[in-house]
């Protein structure tokens, strides 16, 4: 198989002493993050984003991975000892963590964790790496109508189905678009809404963004509740070491997950959120029926399936994102931002243009899922340590880093203004319950979909139909219509859980 | 606004004016978009699409979902909503970091209440924290202002022991300066200190 050789040469690539450094210090660096109260995987990747663009491509991408397997297994570590997800998708990985780790097994629900996040991105990754080639494949005969689909497709998934209230989520999505507009148009050279500052020309930094929105606005709102926040109650975690017994309960929701979120992850209809309530859902029942349900007491089947489930779909959605340039999830989506820092398009282009690099960074996601599970199964108790430093050091120390991290990239004061800007913004909404994630989705797909749309009347010269003459497009509206119709099932699902 | 109030109308009047005030700010970010879009200086070069279809329609999309999410809450908000809400929004404070704290959320359709009110004094710091650091980096240098962020944000956030707290500032953004000039090689504002470091 050309797959198989070709990703060869990529772990010939990422296995460079060098690399595996990045690889460890990307683990290291990312669970940091990821454990951190309140913060989860997305902006453990947003934070050290800017780090990374001091390396070259192959190094900054395998550092990377590691990030992202590192704050992955993070917010899950705070879900179960803390009871507070780092993300929406960890939410689930707490209803039955927190009650395990008040049993004392919070080391099982830890290792339950891990290795199933592990076991689901070995085996979504191989699909990755297989798919994706057919996915390029199928890229190929994608033209400018069916690019402005694609990211009518992506809009819609996320605003209006993923996050529950429609009105809301397209609130969210057109202060993304809006941002997105800033600076030179390239098509035509126009400046636009820079507002006097040469700064403002090449737009605004798709990090200054995710930072602001994910880590300022974090901190804000922490700073607006500080008066109420619960005591956190930390749980000692011991050594994760699972029993005959439970890894007898944990394999088969482990492969379950798996399996519910593989495809999640390919459809851009957004977020890993779905399928882990689907996974707890199908454990719960299954358990109840068995028999001796522990459910509500902490089980671990209940952990093992949802982490799974996570982890599967994330790792899917690099298929959209290499094959196509299309963000299914707000990690993905900066993730896209990273590659365009380095001026490239993701998208069909991508692995003939950048193979090395392509394969290098699947290698590298293989080699970063065995370093997380060596590094972190038996050092969890030390990363729990992590939650005993004061919360204002934490925050403070939040801030500081992401203000260095967005300055360094420019160099630019002007860049830092913007932070805080867009830190006030994030506030704003996550106050009042807007979601972020179609913000981040209408500023990376934004451009796209506009410079899609011009391409495509440019040549059919005005004519709207020609947006509906491919096939391609024709089922991606079709999808989309599918998709919130099926919507409301989806929910129901959702409540009877 | 009126105290008299219990806490749980004083939640859903938050609630209320949250959906009011983001409808405002969304309007006002749409209007921009169209005035800055129809006063834009545009090159001519006979492309189909000019650089300022997709702005209208940004712009366009603001002001009608402005408009929804206003019509959403008069929907949602029944008879005892009165119009004096609108007007608590602007008396909150004209500038927008400082408005939007007093002003609830409120997941419509969720049935939650609003949010907890703002807490003032610690979100106040942080948020002078931040401009301060933004005014003072150039001039002062990255040690002093980072130092100064840092301690900032964490006397926000309840630090309180002050000589402490201020040594680890020092040693943060010490360390900071060290990693990224000696180590990354990149440079950070070095101002009056400069002639020293």
């Amino acid at each position: 198989m050309e797959a198989l050789s070709l990703l060869g040469s990529g772990f010939a690539e990422a296995l460079t002493p060098e690399n595996l450094l990045w690889c460890l210090i990307g683990v290291v660096l990312g669970t940091a993050v990821g454990v951190l109260p309140g913060l989860g995987t997305a902006m453990a990747v947003a934070l050290l984003v800017p780090l990374t663009f001091t390396l070259e491509p192959t190094g900054a991408f395998i550092m990377f991975a590691g990030v992202y397997f590192g704050g992955q297994f993070g917010g899950a570590t705070t879900a179960i000892l803390l009871n507070t997800p780092g993300q929406s998708s960890s939410m689930v990985t707490a209803f039955e963590g927190f009650p395990m780790a008040k049993n004392g097994r919070a080391p099982q629900g830890l290792a339950a964790a891990v290795i199933g996040s592990f076991v689901a991105s070995i085996i979504a990754v191989t699909l990755v790496v297989f798919f994706s080639p057919v996915m390029v494949d199928l890229a190929v005969s994608f033209g400018p109508a069916d690019f402005f689909a694609l990211a009518i497709f992506a809009f819609v998934a996320t605003a209006a189905i993923v996050s529950g209230n429609k009105l809301r989520g397209l609130t969210s999505l057109g202060l993304g678009l809006t941002i997105a507009l800033v600076g030179i148009d390239e098509q035509s050279g126009a400046v636009r809404f820079t507002f006097g500052s040469p700064q403002l020309l090449d737009g605004i930094s798709i990090v200054v963004v995710t930072v602001g929105l994910l880590a300022i606005g974090e901190v804000l709102y922490v700073a607006s509740t500080a008066n109420k926040q619960p005591a956190t109650q930390t749980v000692t975690p011991g050594r994760p070491w699972m029993s005959r017994r439970d890894w007898g309960r944990s394999w088969r929701p482990w492969l379950r997950g798996t399996a519910l979120g593989v495809p999640f992850g390919i459809i851009p209809a957004g977020g890993s959120e779905i399928p882990t309530f689907l996974s707890y859902g199908a454990e719960r029942n299954l358990a109840q029926r068995r028999g001796g349900s522990e459910f509500g007491k902490g089980a671990i089947e209940g952990v093992a399936g949802p982490e799974a489930a996570n982890n599967a779909t994330t790792a899917t959605s690099l298929v959209p994102l290499l094959g196509l340039g299309l963000p299914t999830s707000a990690t993905a989506a900066i993730m896209l931002g990273a590659f365009q820092q380095y001026g490239m398009q993701p998208g069909p282009l991508l692995f003939t243009e950048e193979s090395e690099l392509i394969w290098a960074l699947l290698a590298s996601l293989f080699i970063g899922s065995v370093i997380l599970l060596l590094i972190n199964l038996p050092f969890a108790p030390i990363w729990a340590k992590l939650l005993r430093i004061p919360r204002s050091y934490l925050y403070a120390g939040i801030v500081v880093f992401a203000t260095l991290g967005v300055y360094t990239a420019k160099s630019s004061v002007v860049d830092i203004v913007l932070l805080y800007a867009v830190g006030a913004l994030g506030f704003l909404l996550r106050r009042h319950g807007f979601p972020i994630a179609p913000v981040l989705i209408g500023v990376i797909l934004g451009p796209l979909a506009e410079t899609e749309l011009r391409r495509a009347m440019a040549i059919s010269q005005g004519d709207v139909g020609v947006l509906f003459a491919s096939p391609i497009a024709l089922v991606l509206y079709g999808l989309l219509v599918v998709a919130l119709i099926a919507r409301p099932t989806v929910k129901v699902v959702r409540r009877r859980r | 606004m009126t105290t008299t109030t219990t806490p749980r109308s004083a939640a859903s009047r938050r609630k209320a004016r949250g959906e009011l005030l983001v409808a405002g700010t969304v309007a006002a970010i749409g209007l921009v978009v169209l005035v800055r879009t129809a006063t834009m200086d545009v090159p001519d070069n006979g492309a189909f699409l000019g650089p300022q279809f997709f702005p209208y329609l940004v712009s366009a999309l603001l002001l009608a979902l402005s408009a929804l999410l206003v019509v959403q809450h008069l929907r949602a908000a029944p008879a005892d909503a009165t119009g004096s809400d609108t007007t608590d929004v602007d008396a909150a404070g004209s500038d927008g970091a400082d408005a939007e704290g007093d002003a609830g959320p409120g997941g419509t359709g969720s049935g939650s209440d609003g949010p907890p009110a703002i807490d003032w004094k610690p979100f106040g710091l942080v948020a002078a924290t931040l401009v301060l650091h933004v005014v003072l980096l150039e001039p002062l240098g990255w040690l002093i202002a980072g130092a100064g962020l840092f301690f900032g944000v964490s006397y926000a956030l309840g630090g309180r022991n002050v000589l402490r707290d201020l040594g680890v500032a020092f040693v943060m953004s010490s360390v900071a300066q060290l990693a990224f000039s000696a180590g990354l090689g990149m440079s950070l504002p070095a101002g009056i200190l400069g002639a020293v470091v």
